[in-house]
């Protein structure tokens, strides 16, 4: 684990250099605003996966530093989510009717250098879901649900699966950012957006758009799918286990 | 040590998974109960799904009862006959349990119901063991003859039509109570991922009027066949066996039993019991409160698929 967070700085750290090297090579002549490098744009999950870093690191091309600002948005696949609220009934808690919630985010982060509020306008923000005060959920009933989005926000925050780090960003030297973003334990399977905000002096200059796939690997994947397209003869096979597990077992204390 | 359930879908300490299985399965090795009504409790305290607990523990309870049971069909103490009664009645059970999980799984109420069942299950097995234990205790103290109970006495059970004979019980009853007793059984087995070994052996004998030797036997032999069929229904209609998780707990539970049969013969299990009977209460008690108090989250959010 230590071993594979120290390779990576190393790795960035080249590669940073590298870039510095570059830029300062052809410091006149940079034709993009900002570039990108994923550190891993294929995520496995294998059978011990306990969350993992998404590294990203890169280059703006920045007039004035002070002034220049980076978000990173990454936003997993959107997914419907049902709601219950727990009442009192007859001295237990029992769920009540549950309410749909689309457009939830199965995983989203926002990591940025400082507060987004004072990055750019809100507007901006509002328009493209940019901060967890700006996601749009949709529901089908208009009542009571903005304390029903603040619980979700609120859970999956506790769960790391919605996170919003105004300090994830780092700026190295002048022109150099890195962040690594959190994938929780948890994480859904599946296709993450990472986009890239690039602001100057509260404008936007540059947007850069790539994707993470996340995939359940090994033992795990082909369990899940055995379990979910097979369901009857996973089922036997379960069984089949059990039985040859409970036989051998009385079979060795036989043997004593 | 950290391990991804695939089914589950949460990482686990290994460690701890397997620690459980084999403290549930000392426990098991020594009182010759099954443990799935400790296991299940547990495995949803730790965060499993109470949906993949019930049914993944289901899965474990038909390889402990494989084990037990040959030492029983060595000694001939088990009654095929009217085990395969039983499991008439267990099978439809099981059928009825699953179709009752589906309609509770679809109006959002089965991790109630799995709860409130056990609360109520705990707590009257927890309460009976404790009360025998005390009075184990109290009648060697006071160096009481166990009184012999009148076993062929009738009752209503023996007043009841389709009548059959079962020569190793000895007995000519109607066949309705036991199909009856294992119609329960095999909800209990579908709705809570348990044997039912403790509530089917004390109906056999003081309802049947089994005799004593024979019911064990008799119980874990129906307990096979009826958690077999509740992994497979759960596994087709829900697809909630986490063959992993059963796999770890098969293990430790394994461990576990040699353990507890190796203390259960040099130990007091009058004493021991009633130690039992306060671990009982004690999940019970866990239960209950998650149920009554003012739960953390107002909210409960699931994904729909």
């Amino acid at each position: 684990m230590y071993y594979n967070s120290f390779i990576k700085t190393l790795i960035v750290g080249l590669v940073c250099v590298g870039f510095s090297y570059t830029n300062y090579a052809s410091a006149n002549e940079v034709e993009a605003d900002l570039v990108v490098q994923l550190d891993d744009p294929h995520i496995q999950i294998g059978s011990n996966f306990f969350g993992e870093e998404l590294l990203i690191f890169g280059a703006f091309n920045s007039g004035d530093l002070s002034k220049s600002d980076i978000i990173i948005k990454v936003r997993g696949t959107s997914k419907s989510i049902s709601v219950r609220e727990k009442v009192k009934k007859y001295g237990i808690w029992v769920n009540s009717d549950d309410t749909i919630i689309d457009n939830v985010p199965s995983y989203y982060a926002i990591y940025s250098n400082r507060n987004i509020q004072r990055i750019t306008a809100q507007d901006f923000l509002k328009e493209n879901q940019i901060g967890l005060n700006y996601l749009k959920f949709i529901s089908n009933e208009k009542n009571q649900t903005p304390s029903i989005y603040e619980e979700i926000i609120k859970k999956n925050k506790e769960e790391g699966i919605f996170i919003e780090k105004y300090t994830g960003v780092r700026i190295v030297g002048d022109k150099l950012f890195r962040a690594s973003v959190q994938l929780p334990k948890d994480i859904n399977e599946g296709s993450y957006d990472v986009t890239i905000y690039f602001f100057d002096d509260q404008k936007l200059v540059d947007r850069d758009t790539s994707r993470v796939f996340v995939n359940k690997t090994l033992a795990g994947k082909y369990i899940y799918t055995q379990a979910n397209e097979r369901p009857l003869l996973y089922g036997i096979i379960c069984v089949v286990i059990a039985w040859i597990a409970g036989l051998s077992v009385a079979g060795l204390s036989r043997a004593r | 040590m950290y391990i991804y359930l695939p089914i589950a879908e949460v990482s686990v300490n290994l460690i701890i998974l397997f620690g459980m299985g084999g403290a549930v399965g000392i426990l098991s090795g020594m009182f010759g109960v099954g443990g799935g009504f400790l296991m299940t409790p547990l495995l949803i305290f730790y965060g499993i799904p109470p949906i993949v607990a019930v049914a993944t523990e289901a899965n474990q309870i038909v390889a402990s009862s494989i084990s037990g049971v040959v030492a029983h069909w060595r000694r001939r103490a088990v009654d095929f006959k009217m085990g395969t009664v039983l499991l008439i009645g267990g099978v439809i059970g099981s059928f009825l349990g699953i179709e009752l999980f589906a309609l509770l799984k679809n109006i959002g109420q089965i991790d109630l119901m799995i709860s409130l069942a056990y609360v109520l299950l705990l707590g009257s097995i927890g309460s009976l063991i404790f009360v025998e234990g005390i009075r184990a205790i109290i009648s060697k103290r006071n160096d009481k003859i166990a009184q012999i109970r009148k076993r062929k006495e009738r009752t209503w059970v023996h007043t009841l039509p389709f009548r059959v004979r079962f020569k190793k019980s000895g007995l000519y009853i109607s066949v309705i109570p036991p199909i009856t007793i294992g119609i329960f059984v095999g909800i209990l087995a579908s709705i809570m991922g348990v044997g039912g070994g403790f509530v089917m052996v004390p109906a056999m004998i003081y309802l049947l009027r089994m005799p004593t030797n024979i019911v064990i036997g008799t119980s874990l032999y129906q307990i096979i066949f009826v958690t077999s069929l509740v992994t497979i229904l759960h596994a087709y209609e829900n697809q909630t066996v986490d063959v992993m998780l059963a796999i770890i707990l098969m293990s430790g539970g394994v461990v576990g039993a040699q353990i507890g049969a190796f203390l259960g013969h040099r130990l007091k299990a009058e004493q021991l019991r009633f130690l039992l009977g306060v671990l009982i209460l004690a999940v019970c008690a866990k239960m209950l409160i998650e149920l009554v108090a003012e739960p953390q989250n107002i909210y409960v959010i699931t994904d729909v698929l």
